[in-house]
């Protein structure tokens, strides 16, 4: 699953550490999201998005087999 | 709140851990016990316990710390990465003691494939009981 958190969050200027505390995660977990090795929780993504303050189908691309 | 709870009943599992430790290593020094096994049990108690001390001492340093780890400990790609090392853990585990079961009839160490074979089957249970027990819950 794609998605657009680096977008965003450079958009925003905001640094993968201040969003990783912002969301309470790790910046491993922000760099491993943004490089697409790590799909977030439903419970993440709510939080990222509200986060951003965009819907969460902005913020993520689902994409069917 | 909740996490300096947690991680003051850590440091007092620390002081258990040298208590013990020492109490064995006491036991052992006055000969009360014999087996050596058990006094370098209470070493390693020992040692894991002030482990724990030192740990809890260098995250309690600051609140930035404390919320440092906290946010790892509670970090879901931590956790997944957790349960999926566990998994393989597990699989790696029952493929060795099935196969040390056959090594061991092999080499005609008929005991020690038995303890083999009976590990397997206490491991398989306990998944399946675990298996049982989360599927009720969820």
């Amino acid at each position: 699953m794609e998605n657009n958190i680096k977008e965003y969050r450079r958009e925003r200027s905001i640094t993968q550490d201040e969003l990783a505390k912002s969301v309470s995660v790790t910046r491993q977990t922000i760099i491993s999201l943004e490089n697409g090795k790590y799909i977030a929780s439903l419970n993440l993504a709510f939080k990222l998005a509200k986060y951003f303050n965009v819907k969460i189908e902005d913020l993520f691309i689902f994409e069917e087999d | 709140m909740e996490f300096e709870k947690k991680l003051k009943s850590r440091l007092n599992i620390g002081i258990v851990y040298i208590a013990a430790g020492i109490i064995l290593i006491i036991l052992y020094i006055t000969k009360v016990i014999e087996n050596e096994y058990l006094e370098t049990f209470g070493i390693v108690l020992a040692v894991m316990g002030i482990l724990r001390i030192i740990q809890y001492k260098k995250i309690t340093k600051n609140d930035e710390t404390i919320r440092s780890r906290e946010i790892a400990e509670t970090d879901e790609r931590n956790i997944s990465i957790m349960y999926k090392a566990k998994n393989a853990a597990f699989g790696i585990y029952a493929i060795i003691a099935c196969l040390s079961v056959i090594v061991f009839e092999v080499m005609e160490k008929p005991e020690y494939a038995k303890f083999s074979a009976i590990n397997v089957y206490a491991l398989l249970a306990i998944y399946w009981v675990s298996y049982f027990i989360y599927n009720k819950r969820s």
